[in-house]
């Protein structure tokens, strides 16, 4: 791909871009054949005021062997190409760029999809145009039915909750698992157990486990319907100790771009409220609105969002006397309360649960899952120093710190604290989480403390009491995910365009800029990213692509990278293409950077204006950096030239960042990269830099040898490579026969070498959009 | 209901045809292929209920962990893809 003719092809995309045509309507199902292979994102509809739910679902024939995916997104289109003018190059980028795109997706292995999206999710149902995309994966044609309908007067559901007494084990659980189902079907007669009208031990066993789900369910709200798998298994038991029964999530989600595997971002999964967090698989579904094997992919007969286990022995050995209780009334004292046990255990499923580490051992006690939050842990602070300091922000030793600290790790979310089940202690800010002073794993951090006797989720159930009351545990679990309260659609502010640095990457940066906004509503973004090679030598990279929700989704070239280098010969028109030998992909995230693993890292970031995610990938290394503006929106000057600037399409293959700003004695300080190619047509940069800009005057073009992006930090060298002499007066767009000029002759010193260079009067214009004054200045 | 409501009324929830804009997906997957997609990560750790006898004889519950032993059978974490 040509350097700078990117912005042509997007620039086409502007008059390019197919309207949708087919609007669907309340009630109405429309059908259509869908070819082996082909997407289709032709589909709208509009959802007047009033709606509070509304519901798509898509079905097709043949059922077998064939899958199709539905993607739904509110407001901008899915547009039919990328903003390089390409599809997808397979059928894996397909389902990534649609994916990455959608607010809600349908992704199950078959071709029954459905979302349901109600008034207390992360994204509403708002009123507006939504947008639908159906692909079909499969290798024939489907027939394709898609039906809409909306809903005014039932929002939010009851929650169900259903059990799978006939689910075995299935390729999910990899080798090793047990699920015997024989016990819930076991013909003897029955015991005693109060309330219980099961005529057989299978059918007491079947009605005690329907009973506790029914008791955690009466409290949730919940458009998808959750299921949970419920197994028998000899578990340990002795003399001495016994597992009664064990659960835990099915499964985990986060929105997290910057999450890369195998060098490729992690897909956003934007019906999830925060950022950067774990959420337990149940939740997930109840935010996205359809089941698990729906978000997750997958075939749905076999996918539960939770799964239980209860040992087999206890009923068998008579070590536990009669083994558990099945009564529906509360138990005696002493029982071992099957319902009890079995809301608890399902709790911890469908979300009470942090993913910190609290053993010794492997990345250590306190260390985060994949070193990002969970949804849990960010509702708790550390109380040791006095001041109350967020638990997810501190260090793994802060963190096992507090998780020992007896009294002092609280529980502060404000719906858990107006509970009438929360009683104030002292000068503690909220409930006091199990902490003792020994690591207990399981059993530290993700309980309640003791003191709160008779609450389910205390981490004895002999304190538990018999209670089968949620208590605390329902404002608990709505913290992480289960909130059924109206919300209201988020919106995302514009960020800084400029140039941006990691403040313990100094020497690297960005310069990050708006182009143009498509037809379709899209804001398409170029990223220009400055670096050093392994040996120190300056390189540069640039990617573009819309950005979405506050995410810089880059687009993927005709290689399939995001991020792209360039390589530059004089004897080719145009003279700059895309080096496909070299391989490197992008996301820029603005959402609850603050909250970001890149950004908790230990560097005091006090003052940073704004905050951002920078993860990246090329040719093998991989590195997540906490990007922050270098000029402050108050230094910004009135005349503001910065942006990305070229010499227009008749000379492109080089290019200018500017940045500008306003000193304190009224001084213009003027900032820019040069990048340029060596004798080989690397791409390489420069800067030159004025305190006292003046139009026209020479300035000092600087070589600089650093560190490379995976070294550790250190200081940098900088060396005369050549004059710059710049003339830009106004920050005009696509404008080459302009005022502005600019004239350079610069030097390589590499081993490369090479000298590049352009006489003083060559025109040049912003490819960028003018910066636009911020708001309040 | 007449003849004539019902045919009205399945008249009205029969499908309405279309035909939509079709796009190519790559180079589109081969037949009997179908892609596997898998979004979600196991948890590191199950919940275990446990009776352990205390010192003067008596069983006390408690709720612990256990490592997720599906963990070591499933992929690394990511947007995992594959033919099957």
């Amino acid at each position: 791909m040509r350097f700078w003719m990117v912005l042509l092809a997007v620039l086409w995309l502007q008059v390019a871009d197919a309207a949708e045509r087919i609007a669907l309507n309340d009630g109405q199902t429309v059908s259509f054949q869908i070819p082996a292979g082909q997407f289709t994102n032709d589909f709208y509809f509009d959802v007047p005021a009033g709606v509070r739910k509304f519901r798509l679902d898509l079905d097709g024939t043949p059922r077998s062997n064939t899958d199709m995916d539905m993607f739904v997104r509110y407001e901008t289109t899915f547009p039919d190409r990328n903003s390089y003018g390409l599809l997808p190059a397979s059928a894996d980028q397909t389902f990534l760029w649609l994916a990455d795109m959608s607010h809600f997706q349908s992704i199950s292995a078959g071709n029954q999809e459905f979302v349901v999206v109600g008034e207390h999710g992360y994204r509403p149902a708002t009123p507006g145009r939504w947008h639908v995309a159906i692909v079909n994966f499969s290798g024939v044609p489907v027939d394709a039915t898609l039906r809409l309908e909306l809903r005014s007067d039932e929002s939010p559901s009851p929650s169900t909750i259903a059990v799978r007494f006939d689910l075995g084990c299935t390729p999910f659980d990899g080798p090793g698992c047990v699920c015997n189902l024989a016990p819930w079907n076991a013909n003897t007669p029955p015991v005693q157990a109060s309330g219980n009208p099961g005529a057989t031990l299978g059918e007491q066993r079947r009605l005690a486990v329907l009973d506790a789900v029914s008791r955690i369910s009466a409290g949730f709200r919940s458009e998808a319907p959750i299921t949970v798998r419920a197994c028998w298994d000899e578990l340990e038991a002795d003399e001495t100790s016994a597992v009664l029964a064990q659960a835990g999530p099915e499964g985990l989600f986060i929105n997290d771009p910057s999450l890369f595997d195998d060098q490729q971002p992690g897909l956003r999964q934007t019906f999830l409220p925060e950022s950067h967090a774990w959420y337990a698989a149940a939740p997930s579904a109840k935010l996205a609105g359809t089941t698990f094997c729906r978000i997750a992919g997958g075939p749905c007969d076999s996918r539960v969002d939770v799964t239980i286990t209860f040992n087999s022995v206890v009923d068998s050995n008579g070590l536990f006397g009669g083994g558990f209780y099945y009564g529906l009334n509360p138990p005696p004292l002493g029982a071992i309360d099957f319902i009890g046990i079995a809301m608890h255990e399902i709790s911890h499923g469908l979300g009470f649960l942090s993913l910190v580490q609290v053993s010794d051992g492997g990345a250590g006690a306190g260390s985060e899952f994949f070193g990002r939050d969970d949804i849990f842990s960010r509702q708790l602070v550390d109380t040791r120093s006095g001041q109350p300091t967020s638990f997810s922000r501190s260090s793994n030793a802060d963190r096992r710190a507090a998780m020992t600290s007896v009294t002092k790790l609280q529980w502060v979310e404000p719906e858990a604290l107006a509970s009438p089940f929360y009683t104030p202690r002292g000068s503690e800010p909220g409930v006091r989480i199990y902490a003792p002073s020994t690591l207990r794993p399981g059993s530290t951090l993700s309980h309640i403390d003791l003191v709160y006797r008779g609450d389910l989720m205390v981490p004895s159930s002999s304190a538990q009491g018999g209670n089968r009351a949620l208590k605390l545990t329902q404002p608990m679990l709505n913290a992480v995910g289960w909130r059924s309260e109206p919300t209201v659609m988020p919106s995302f502010p514009a960020p800084f365009v400029g140039q941006w640095l990691d403040r313990d990457r100094a020497g690297h940066g960005i310069d990050f800029q708006r182009v143009f906004r498509t037809a379709q509503g899209q804001e398409i973004y170029t990223l220009l990213f400055y670096s050093y090679d392994q040996n120190g030598l300056p390189e540069w990279f640039l990617a573009t692509g819309p950005l979405v929700d506050g995410v810089f989704l880059a687009d993927a070239d005709s290689f399939g990278n995001s991020l792209v280098s360039y390589v530059y010969d004089g004897n080719r028109s145009p003279p700059q293409r895309a080096d496909g030998a070299r391989r490197g992909q992008v996301r820029l995230d603005f959402n609850q950077a603050l909250d970001s693993a890149a950004c908790n890292d230990g560097i005091d970031r006090t003052g940073a204006e704004q905050l951002a995610t920078f993860a990246w990938s090329l040719d093998g290394d991989e590195g997540n950096w906490c990007m922050e503006p270098l000029i402050a929106l108050a230094d910004r000057t009135a005349v503001d030239l910065t942006g990305t600037w070229y010499g227009g399409i008749n000379d492109q293959g080089w290019g200018a960042s500017v940045a500008t700003a306003r000193r304190a004695d009224d001084t213009n300080l003027f900032f820019a990269l040069l990048y340029y190619p060596d004798s080989q047509g690397t791409g390489r940069w420069g800067y030159a830099l004025s305190e006292q800009y003046e139009p026209g005057a020479a300035i000092t073009f600087m070589q600089r040898r650093g560190y490379c992006r995976t070294c550790p930090s250190e200081p940098f060298s900088d060396e005369p490579a050549g004059t710059l002499v710049p003339a830009l007066t106004e920050p005009t767009q696509e404008m080459i026969d302009g005022p502005n000029r600019l004239g350079f002759e610069v030097q390589f010193l590499g081993p490369a070498g090479g000298s590049f260079a352009r006489p003083e009067q060559t025109p040049l214009t912003l490819l960028s959009a003018p910066a636009a004054v911020p708001s309040g200045q | 209901m007449t003849p004539a409501i019902l045919l009205i009324a399945s008249l009205a929830a029969a499908p309405v045809s279309v035909q939509p804009e079709f796009h190519q997906i790559g180079q589109g997957p081969k037949q009997e292929q179908r892609l596997d997609k898998q979004l979600s990560r196991p948890s590191p750790v199950l919940f275990q209920t446990r009776m352990v006898r205390s010192a003067d004889g008596r069983w006390v519950q408690t709720c612990d962990s256990a490592a997720n032993d599906r963990l070591k059978s499933m992929p690394d974490f990511g947007v995992h893809l594959r033919r099957h």
